[in-house]
């Protein structure tokens, strides 16, 4: 028992008793309501049910299949009981060994059966056919027996099937070129080829048929016939310009100084000492080329040869060079002498030789011969 | 003309040409009481007024399975405060969710609410019964307010009358005491 149990509803009312504070405050109600909320609210609630019975809910617009939340652990677990079965799905489901491999020919010779069936539904079997008809397969199979063993006899080379795609390529770029080749002679252009040639030939022998069998013997003299002219002039030349030396050497003779023909001694003596010089050809040190060419250098050892004391081979730069050393100073220099005096027999060999040389050449330099007004 | 009473009503609901009119007139007849019974606990009107839709919604969808042994005006009342006590729990969870340790207070509903037109003394007595638990806080709105018997009460809260007394009395000394104390401090300052 509780000490309320006791307390009269009057006895609580009496709030002046238990609460004599709150009991002064009155019971009015202090809140207000929207004007007209009362009012409205029968048709707003009315409104809310039209839209739908679930348009409060918090699935507004969507609904769930009945039952859908009590089915639900059912549901899952029959899933998870698929699930595992989906994976072991072949657990318990054997093939036999090569099944798929077999499988299209058994589908034709399944085929065939149903069309024998349906030849037997129809009757149009011929007379006889079935009796005959396992020794016309047993012949099949092995005319097809016999037919794979022919085609496994062929060989067929290593990485032939590799290689042939690059081969029938690199064929066919061939094939084009030659075909652009082709396109570049005029049609028909080897059909009448070694005639045209053959025709050629012959014209072309017929034209120049001298030339042809001179061509066999090449002859020295006629290159030297052709430029004969050339050559006679350049002989009668030298034969003038020595004919002239010749004789201006024995008008003056006797004069030292600015006479080219004054060379050092082999002995370095200088004086009246007339002895004749005679050059050899074979000498470098005296080539020709030094006399108007290099004048300072030994074309040996292509050293100075001016003053040089210590070279006492002679050569014809020494020889200008200290002539006109010798010039300036206006002084016969005693280390020089006379080396160009012709013997009195000069002329006439020099023209014995030469109507010797014109004789045995006679049949080439006939010309030259006529201009010198020689005599055979 | 006399008002049709909740038998009558019930029967047209279940009527399908009647049904509209019968639950219109259901709800003007019980929805000022129903609303003050949810303002009172709420202070907001707003959330009163969501929760008092709500609550003539379920009647809509629940007055066919309603049993007639039992009263159309104390089974409206159950399922107000029903749906007042879970809107209630509703909020202080989103509280708590959003804002942390801050709590649902319906003294802060009294202070911002627009449509409160007391002095202070009534507000003075509606942050006292604010401070009350919701079970004592419901007793004594029906008590105080709406006057409802002790023994219909017992059949709204599904609770014994001795219960209802004892909340009430434990209602009324809390209030004193809130009111006494803050009157205390203002006289003081």
């Amino acid at each position: 028992m509780s000490e309320f149990d006791n307390i009269t509803p009057e006895d609580l009312d009496n709030l002046e008793k238990y609460a004599p504070t709150l009991a002064k405050l009155g019971r009015q109600n202090p809140f207000l309501v929207p004007d007209g909320y009362f009012d409205a609210l029968p048709a707003h609630i009315h409104a809310l049910l039209s839209i739908g019975e679930s348009a409060r809910d918090r699935f507004l617009g969507f609904q769930l299949p009945d039952r859908y939340f009590e089915d639900m652990p059912a549901m899952l677990h029959a899933m998870v009981l698929l699930a595992d079965a989906s994976k072991n799905r072949d657990a318990g489901l054997v093939v036999p060994e090569g099944y798929f491999e077999n499988l299209t020919g058994q589908i034709e010779q399944l085929s065939a059966l149903s069309a024998m069936l349906d030849k037997e539904e129809n009757r149009d079997v011929p007379e006889g056919y079935f009796e005959q008809l396992n020794s016309e397969l047993a012949t099949h199979l092995a005319l097809d027996n016999l037919k794979q063993d022919k085609e496994n006899m062929f060989v067929v080379p290593a990485g032939y099937f590799d290689s042939l795609a690059s081969k029938v390529r690199a064929r066919l770029a061939m094939e084009q070129v030659n075909q652009g080749s082709d396109a570049d002679v005029p049609e028909g252009y080897f059909d009448n080829f070694a005639a045209r040639l053959q025709a050629r030939i012959r014209e072309e022998e017929k034209q120049q048929p001298e030339e042809k069998q001179e061509a066999k013997v090449i002859s020295l003299f006629v290159h030297i016939r052709k430029n004969v002219r050339t050559y006679a002039a350049a002989a009668s030349l030298v034969l003038v310009l020595g004919i002239g030396w010749v004789i201006y050497k024995t008008s003056g003779s006797d004069k030292i100084g600015g006479d080219p023909g004054i060379v050092k001694n082999d002995d370095g003596k200088s004086g009246n000492n007339k002895q004749p010089v005679i050059r050899d050809s074979s000498d470098k040190k005296n080539q020709p080329d030094n006399i108007a060419g290099n004048p300072g250098k030994n074309p040996g050892t292509n050293t100075p040869l001016v003053n040089d004391t210590a070279n006492k081979q002679p050569g014809p730069d020494n020889v200008v060079n200290n002539v006109k050393k010798d010039s300036a100073n206006n002084i016969p220099d005693p280390q020089y002498t006379v080396v160009a005096e012709m013997p009195a027999t000069f002329d006439a060999d020099m023209k014995a030789a030469a109507i010797e040389y014109l004789a045995a050449n006679e049949d080439d330099l006939g010309d030259l011969w006529d201009e010198i007004g020689g005599t055979k | 003309m006399e008002e049709p009473t909740d038998k009558a009503l019930l029967e047209q609901f279940r009527d399908e040409r009647t049904r509209n009119a019968a639950f219109t007139k259901i709800i003007q007849r019980y929805q000022r009481k129903l609303y003050w019974h949810i303002r009172r606990m709420l202070i907001d009107h707003d959330d009163t007024d969501d929760v008092l839709q709500n609550v003539f919604i379920k009647m809509w969808k629940g007055l066919d399975n309603f049993k007639e042994d039992a009263q159309l005006y104390t089974w409206l009342y159950r399922v107000a405060t029903n749906e007042t006590l879970t809107f209630i729990k509703q909020r202080k969870a989103d509280m708590f969710t959003r804002y942390g340790d801050v709590e649902y207070s319906i003294e802060s509903k009294l202070q911002d609410d627009n449509y409160f037109r007391g002095d202070e003394i009534q507000k003075k007595l509606q942050m006292a019964i604010a401070t009350l638990p919701e079970k004592q806080r419901l007793v004594f709105n029906m008590k105080y307010f709406e006057e409802i018997k002790y023994e219909d009460m017992s059949k709204m809260l599904d609770t014994s009358v001795g219960a209802l007394k004892a909340s009430y009395h434990h209602a009324v000394k809390k209030i004193e005491e809130y009111i006494r104390n803050s009157d205390d401090v203002n006289m003081k300052s």
